[in-house]
């Protein structure tokens, strides 16, 4: 299904999160994620992230070394999330 | 040509539309300001930014009466500044750029300054002194960059006037700095503070927590007023910053000295530019609020110089950074300007073979 597997963030990370968003275009996916996926994690020993989409669906996987790590990537990536999300509605 | 900037960087949010010539046909702004007493923390500005941007976006471009499908290129503050802020005109700009299908350029928030103000003002090539709630330098240009002659070695001179500030619960609305600015005006008694001038180098935080201490102590016994201490704190930093450009002018042989930046609009910093820069037989340039304080026309005015001039910013490489040094930046776009009548003592220039 996706072009980016789970498997491929770190294994010491045992803390996943996996989400996807469904958009109603395969090009609003797309744009999302590609915008979103610039931005690197702070704390790239402790958490990972990988954005992509799939068609219409945006996919995004988490993979932190503690729950706290992954709680705090996955709300700054919901923040930004919406922030692209409002910019698409918005135009 | 047609860009447009955004500016996030710190508390002020701003979007700007303008024409390559420096023609502005929008610039609006939303300042995060803060209870008395506070300050602006990152994870609430970056907060207030996302509130903000795309109304702030959709009436930079109704009031510059542009359709997005003219525009040139989508320009963002790439840094230096507070990680979270920056990142919201970041996320925001890549979207644009994606959906309008125009190319992205991140600008170095201290060149945006330094251009908006020479467009403005006219000053073609000044001794800059940059100076703001994040930033204090006194820059001039020699080689294709902006060389930073001195700086501060602690905080920003706006940070020094914004604690203060905080520390004799003066308002943030609509600026610490706009504040003190009006109560020094009714300074009478000048209290002796540390001067702390190291070299070209300035620094503030000293100064900072010797005022806190005078502040507690003096103004509970009335031996001053919180005027008095405006007052006496501007004077003070101002007669630093003034000191240091003055040497650098002299170092490059340049007469014309360009405040910009939030402390730049300081109506007093102003007047002792001027008198330096007149004794030197020269003159002092500076902006009022609407280009001083940060801003998006600047971001979008000095983005497309840099798009005109071959900087693209590919949208897998737009990020932003905290840390971003003025001389960083290739500055490509002032090297076919006509020269200025040459200064007397020429420092930079070329020496050419004998024959």
């Amino acid at each position: 299904m996706s072009n980016v597997g789970v498997d491929m963030l770190p294994e010491n990370m045992q803390h996943r999160c996996s989400l996807s968003v469904d958009y109603p275009d395969k090009e609003f996916a797309e744009m999302v994620s590609q915008a979103l996926a610039v931005d690197e994690e702070l704390h790239q020993d402790k958490v990972a992230r990988q954005v992509s989409s799939d068609g219409k669906t945006l996919i995004a996987q988490f993979a932190a070394c503690d729950a706290r790590m992954l709680r705090v990537s996955v709300n700054s990536f919901f923040e930004a999330l919406a922030l692209a999300t409002r910019t698409l509605d918005a135009f | 040509m047609l860009a447009l900037g955004l500016e996030g960087s710190a508390n002020k949010l701003g979007v700007g539309v303008v024409r390559e010539d420096g023609t502005i046909l929008s610039n609006v702004r939303h300042t995060f300001v803060t209870p008395p007493g506070t300050g602006f923390l990152p994870k609430e500005t970056a907060e207030h930014h996302r509130k903000y941007v795309v109304q702030l976006v959709q009436q930079a471009i109704r009031e510059a009466s542009i359709k997005p499908d003219e525009l040139d290129c989508i320009c963002y503050t790439k840094g230096p500044g507070m990680g979270g802020p920056l990142r919201v005109c970041a996320v925001v700009a890549r979207m644009l750029a994606q959906m309008w299908k125009k190319p992205l350029v991140g600008v170095n928030h201290c060149v945006a300054h330094i251009e908006m103000g020479r467009v403005v003002t006219g000053a073609s090539d000044p001794v800059v002194l940059y100076v703001s709630g994040g930033n204090t330098q006194v820059i001039s240009y020699s080689q294709d960059r902006y060389r930073i002659f001195g700086e501060t070695i602690d905080i920003a001179v706006g940070n020094c006037l914004d604690r203060f500030a905080r520390i004799v619960m003066l308002s943030n609305d609509p600026s610490p700095g706009f504040n003190i600015e009006q109560a020094a005006k009714k300074g009478s008694q000048f209290v002796e503070l540390p001067y702390v001038v190291k070299g070209m180098d300035v620094s503030f935080a000293g100064i900072l927590s010797n005022i806190e201490d005078i502040a507690k102590e003096k103004l509970e016994k009335e031996e001053c007023t919180v005027e008095d201490l405006c007052f006496s704190l501007q004077e003070t930093v101002f007669a630093m910053l003034v000191e240091t450009t003055e040497r650098a002018m002299a170092h490059c042989g340049n007469t014309e000295v360009l405040a910009v930046g939030g402390v730049g609009c300081n109506k007093r910093l102003h007047e002792m530019l001027s008198i330096m820069a007149e004794e030197r037989g020269g003159r002092a340039f500076t902006t009022d609020d609407r280009y001083c304080i940060d801003n998006g026309a600047m971001i979008a005015y000095t983005g497309l110089l840099m798009f005109r001039n071959g900087h693209v910013t590919p949208l897998s490489e737009a990020t932003c950074t905290q840390r971003f040094r003025t001389d960083e930046v290739l500055v490509n776009w002032r090297g076919s300007e006509p020269k200025e009548p040459a200064p007397k003592q020429a420092v930079w220039a070329p020496q050419l073979p004998e024959s």
